[in-house]
C-alpha cells in the first residue's frame, strides 16, 4: 500500500503542508475546465480547416502559415491558415494552464509557485525567441 | 501524399494511441518510428507531428486528472523549470541534427525504454515528512486501496529528480514524445511519489514540456498538417479507447508484447541509421 491512510478530506489531491496553505480546489477545477475548452477550440479549428481544405483543393494543407501572415489569410478564409490557427491554439493550451496557475498562486499569495509558473512561462517565451533567431540557420 | 496515406496515418496513430495508453508510454514512441520507417515520412516531420499530438493528449488527460485531484501541481511547477530548458535544447538538437543522428538517438532511447518497461514495478511511498518547507506534501483519494483510501506523501530528493527531469525534457523535445517513460519511474523510485500521482503529475507536465520544442518545430516549418492532423486525431481517439481497454486487459502479457514491438521498431530505425535496408521499410 502506498503512503499512510488518512481520512478523506475536501482538499484531496492538494498539497497539505502545515507551512504553506493548500492550492485552492477552485483553481484546480478552473484549470481542468480551461485546458479542456482550449484543446476543444483548437481541435474545432483543425477539423474546420481540414473540411475547408478538402472542399477547396481535395487534400490537406502541406505547410503551416507564419504567425505574422495569419490574420490576413484568416480573413480570406484560407484553409492553411485555419489549420495553423488550430495548431497554435492547441499549443497555447499548456501556456494557458501556466498563466492560470501563476495568476491563481498570486491571488493565494503563494509567491514561490507564482514565480515558478512565471519562470516556466519565461522559458517558453525564450524558446520562441531562440526559434526565431535560429530559424533557417 | 494522398488521402489514402493520410487515412493510413490516422489508423496508425489510432493504434499507437491505444498501445501507448495501455502501457502508459503515450503514442509517440510507436507513431514516430512507424511513420518514418513504413510511410517514408521524414523523421523530423514525424517527430513534429507526434509533438503536437502529445500536447493534445496531455491537455486532455491532465484535465481529467486535475478534476480528480491527482497531480501534485507544486511539484510539477518546480520540475517544469529544468524540464522545459531540457526540452528547448532537445528541440534545437532535433532541428539541427542529421536524420541519421536522430535515428540513432531515437533507437537508443527506445532500447532504454524497453529496459525501463522490463524493470518497472511500483515502489511504496513512505509516510509524509514532518518538515516540508516547500509545501510539496500532497494527498489523493485512491479507490483501489482497501475500497477507498486517502494517500498522503511527500516528494523527496528533489535535486536528483529535477536533474533526471531535465534529461527527460531533452529526450522529449528531441524525439517528440511525452517523456513519461522516464519521468514516472524517476518520480516513483527516486522521489518516492506514489505511481498514480507520478503518472498524473507527469501527464500534466508533458504539455508545457513539449510545447517548448513544438514552437521551435512550428517556427522552423517542420509541422506538416497533412501528417499532423491525422496524427493528432488518431492519437486522441486511440488514447481514449486505450484508457477504457486498459481496465480489461492483462497488463503483464500486454507489456511483453509491446516490448517486442518496440524492440523491432528500435532495431529497424537503428539499422536504417547504419544504412542497412530493412524489408518493408521505406
Amino acid at each position: 500500500m502506498f503512503g499512510a491512510a488518512q481520512e478523506q478530506s475536501d482538499t484531496a489531491g492538494e498539497p497539505v503542508s502545515r507551512q504553506r496553505p493548500a492550492i485552492a480546489p477552485e483553481l484546480r477545477l478552473r484549470l481542468a475546465r480551461g485546458l479542456r475548452i482550449v484543446t476543444l477550440i483548437g481541435m474545432a479549428f483543425l477539423i474546420l480547416g481540414t473540411v475547408v481544405s478538402l472542399v477547396q483543393v481535395g487534400d490537406l494543407p502541406r505547410a503551416t502559415v507564419p504567425p505574422s501572415d495569419l490574420p490576413e489569410r484568416l480573413l480570406a478564409f484560407d484553409a492553411q491558415a485555419i489549420v495553423s490557427l488550430g495548431l497554435l491554439t492547441i499549443l497555447f493550451a499548456p501556456v494557458y494552464g501556466l498563466i492560470s496557475l501563476a495568476y491563481g498562486c498570486l491571488r493565494q499569495r503563494d509567491r514561490l509557485y507564482a514565480a515558478a509558473a512565471g519562470l516556466v512561462l519565461t522559458i517558453l517565451v525564450l524558446s520562441v525567441v531562440i526559434a526565431l533567431a535560429t530559424r533557417g540557420a | 501524399m494522398n488521402l489514402l496515406t493520410e487515412l493510413g496515418i490516422l489508423l496508425t496513430a489510432t493504434g499507437a494511441g491505444v498501445l501507448g495508453s495501455l502501457v502508459g508510454l503515450g503514442g509517440g514512441v510507436f507513431v514516430v518510428p512507424i511513420l518514418s520507417v513504413f510511410f517514408g515520412i521524414p523523421l523530423k516531420t514525424a517527430i513534429a507531428a507526434s509533438g503536437v499530438s502529445v500536447v493534445v493528449n496531455s491537455a486532455a488527460g491532465a484535465s481529467v486528472y486535475l478534476r480528480d485531484g491527482m497531480p501534485n501541481i507544486r511539484l510539477a511547477l518546480l520540475m517544469l523549470v529544468p524540464t522545459t530548458v531540457g526540452s528547448i535544447i532537445g528541440g534545437l538538437l532535433a532541428v539541427h541534427s542529421s536524420p541519421n543522428a536522430l535515428r540513432i538517438v531515437y533507437s537508443v532511447s527506445l532500447f532504454g525504454m524497453i529496459i525501463v518497461m522490463a524493470r518497472r514495478g511500483a515502489r511504496p511511498s513512505p509516510p509524509p515528512a514532518e518538515r516540508d518547507p516547500l509545501g510539496l506534501t500532497a494527498s489523493y483519494y485512491d479507490r483501489a486501496i482497501d475500497g477507498g483510501t486517502e494517500v498522503c506523501y511527500t516528494p523527496r530528493r528533489l535535486a536528483p529528480g529535477m536533474s533526471i527531469s531535465a534529461g527527460a525534457g531533452m529526450i522529449s523535445g528531441m524525439l517528440g514524445i511525452g517523456g513519461g517513460a522516464v519521468q514516472v519511474p524517476a518520480m516513483n523510485a527516486i522521489m518516492q511519489v506514489p505511481v498514480k500521482a507520478a503518472t498524473a503529475t507527469s501527464t500534466f507536465m508533458v504539455g508545457p514540456t513539449v510545447v517548448a520544442s513544438a514552437l521551435i518545430y512550428y517556427l522552423n516549418d517542420l509541422i506538416d498538417p497533412a501528417v499532423a492532423i491525422p496524427a493528432v486525431l488518431g492519437m486522441m481517439l486511440g488514447a481514449q479507447s486505450g484508457a477504457r481497454l486498459a481496465r480489461r486487459t492483462r497488463g503483464a502479457l500486454l507489456v511483453r508484447i509491446l516490448m517486442i514491438i518496440l524492440f523491432y521498431l528500435a532495431s529497424t530505425v537503428f539499422l536504417q541509421a547504419l544504412g542497412i535496408n530493412v524489408p518493408g521499410a521505406r
